[in-house]
């Protein structure tokens, strides 16, 4: 009997150890505006490295808690969205050695992540995400290097402890968007690009 | 016996001060040019922003710390020229060094800092926003955030004076270029320190070439001599939220007064402890302006702060606070 009550508390203290350092949910990311540029008439390139796609960013909150952020995982997903509007056609390129069939290739880094992740926890929520894209031709020689900074703010006010995480997420993500929104921008707005033929 | 333990007391006296004293040495400073950075470093090759100490500049005469390593790097820099670390020891009464020049690319030498001759500045809308913090969200404030920028702007022409002009461009006359410089800008916030811009070996300048011709092009069209941006923000916490945690606060020592007295009844105390809680308001502004030469695209100035909330519609408010930030500038 004694055994059953020990089990259970064992069972739950390593749940929440577990659970302490789980990835944050991050949903798809919101679609970016880029209404306002007119996409480049190339086939472009996209090389996601696979140290960018496994990207993690780890923040300790406490000697028994992170905050464990899915970056990787949601850049990826991001420009995969921005560079379809930046270009006529975007192909996924799994090295940089099969260049076929493409006029230019977007290799996004990521630079810098931080996030504040407040106490008391009804202060802002913030993050900052530096993106960098480099512009190579087919034969993988650099043209150019676009860098941006997008940052975001958030809170539910004296109810944001109750929802932290999701804030961090939903901080983190939106900081995501707007850099690498401005990254391709600056790629499609280039004077590099513009004259490429 | 006495003796020994005389001895004993009087050994551990002695070790504790010459644990707690640090080892402290008066240096002078020079290099040939004057006028360069130093930058003092615990390890040779140390980069942690932690273990680094801006000195001043030279010549300066001052007491350095050395640690239990009784070793510290000096790092001197100077635009135009090749940076230098050398180590110093408690016994090095002088240290002057030889600065050598650098060159670029063509093997032409980087010209050493200076500030252009300013005659007519071009401002874009400042990137300046008011967040009204409330109970249950934020929010931007479209009006007051407008209000603050045009204020921003009006008060960088008292600042300047009639001396020189101040240009602003519309946000809608030249989305696309503004667009381009903005983004460069932002990530020059991002790294920039403003006390070792000056000092760089090499001038920092806008990342890509689209930004530097824009900045080249509007400062064309407009005869400026220098682009001045401002970028922040400001969180306002509303009456509600103020309220709210005037609130929880008084909630909470009430509490605890009353949990207090009852254990304190309890017991038969005669007096008890309880905690008194106030209130956290997590408000203010920060503010970052930056100084472009429209020419080269280089950065030529910049500096941030960070203030109490600022009153934007009292100008003398933000005269106050652009004093501070434009410091140098005059």
């Amino acid at each position: 009997m004694k055994r059953r009550p020990s089990a259970i508390c064992m069972i739950l203290l390593l749940t929440l150890i577990i659970g302490c350092a789980m990835p944050v949910k991050m949903g798809p990311p919101p679609s970016p505006d880029m209404s306002h540029i007119q996409p480049l008439p190339y086939t472009a390139g996209l090389y996601l490295s696979p140290e960018l796609k496994a990207y993690q960013h780890k923040i300790a909150t406490s000697p028994f808690d992170a905050i464990v952020y899915p970056l990787g995982e949601q850049t990826a997903q991001i420009f995969k969205q921005c560079t379809a509007k930046a270009f006529d056609k975007v192909v996924p390129m799994a090295s940089l050695t099969s260049t076929q069939g493409v006029d230019v290739i977007i290799k996004p880094t990521i630079v810098k992540f931080e996030a504040v992740i407040p106490m008391p926890a009804y202060n802002p929520y913030t993050a900052t995400m530096v993106y960098q894209a480099e512009v190579l031709d087919p034969d993988g020689k650099k043209i150019f290097s676009q860098t941006a900074t997008g940052d975001s703010q958030s809170s539910k006010g004296l109810m944001s402890g109750f929802s932290a995480r999701s804030i961090c997420a939903d901080v983190a993500q939106k900081a995501m968007v707007d850099a690498a929104r401005q990254v391709m921008e600056g790629v499609v707005e280039s004077e590099e690009l513009a004259h490429l033929q | 016996m006495r003796d020994a333990t005389t001895v004993l007391i009087a050994g551990c006296i002695a070790l504790l001060m010459s644990c707690a004293t640090p080892s402290k040495h008066n240096i002078s400073v020079d290099s040939s040019p004057t006028d360069a950075l130093v930058t003092i470093y615990k390890e040779q090759d140390g980069k942690d922003l932690q273990n680094k100490k801006i000195a001043g500049a030279t010549p300066m005469s001052k007491e350095f710390e050395f640690g239990k390593d009784n070793q510290l790097w000096f790092e001197f820099e100077k635009r135009g020229y090749i940076t230098q670390r050398v180590s110093a020891r408690p016994d090095t009464d002088k240290l002057e060094i030889t600065l050598d020049r650098l060159l670029d690319s063509d093997g032409v030498p980087v010209p050493t800092y200076s500030f252009p001759e300013i005659n007519r500045i071009l401002c874009a809308v400042p990137k300046f926003k008011i967040i009204e913090r409330g109970f249950s969200s934020e929010s931007v404030s479209q009006d007051k955030s407008h209000l603050a920028q045009m204020e921003l702007i009006d008060g960088a022409r008292r600042f300047f004076g009639p001396e020189k002009e101040i240009i602003l461009v519309p946000t809608s006359s030249d989305p696309r270029r503004l667009r381009t410089i903005w983004r460069d800008v932002k990530n020059v916030l991002e790294y920039i320190d403003p006390i070792r811009l000056k000092y760089q070996p090499e001038p920092l300048r806008l990342e890509t070439k689209s930004s530097r011709s824009a900045a080249k092009h509007l400062g064309n069209q407009y005869h400026a001599d220098v682009i001045l941006l401002f970028a922040g923000k400001q969180n306002k916490e509303t009456a509600g939220m103020l309220a709210g945690k005037i609130g929880m606060t008084a909630i909470g020592t009430a509490n605890s007064y009353s949990a207090g007295y009852s254990r304190a009844m309890a017991q038969g105390d005669s007096y008890f402890v309880y905690n008194i809680y106030t209130p956290h308001f997590a408000q203010g502004a920060m503010i970052h302006a930056v100084m472009i030469d429209c020419r080269t695209g280089e950065i030529i100035w910049a500096n941030r702060g960070g203030w109490p909330p600022i009153a934007f519609n009292r100008p003398e408010a933000v005269d106050q606070v652009l004093q501070d930030l434009l410091f140098g500038l005059k």
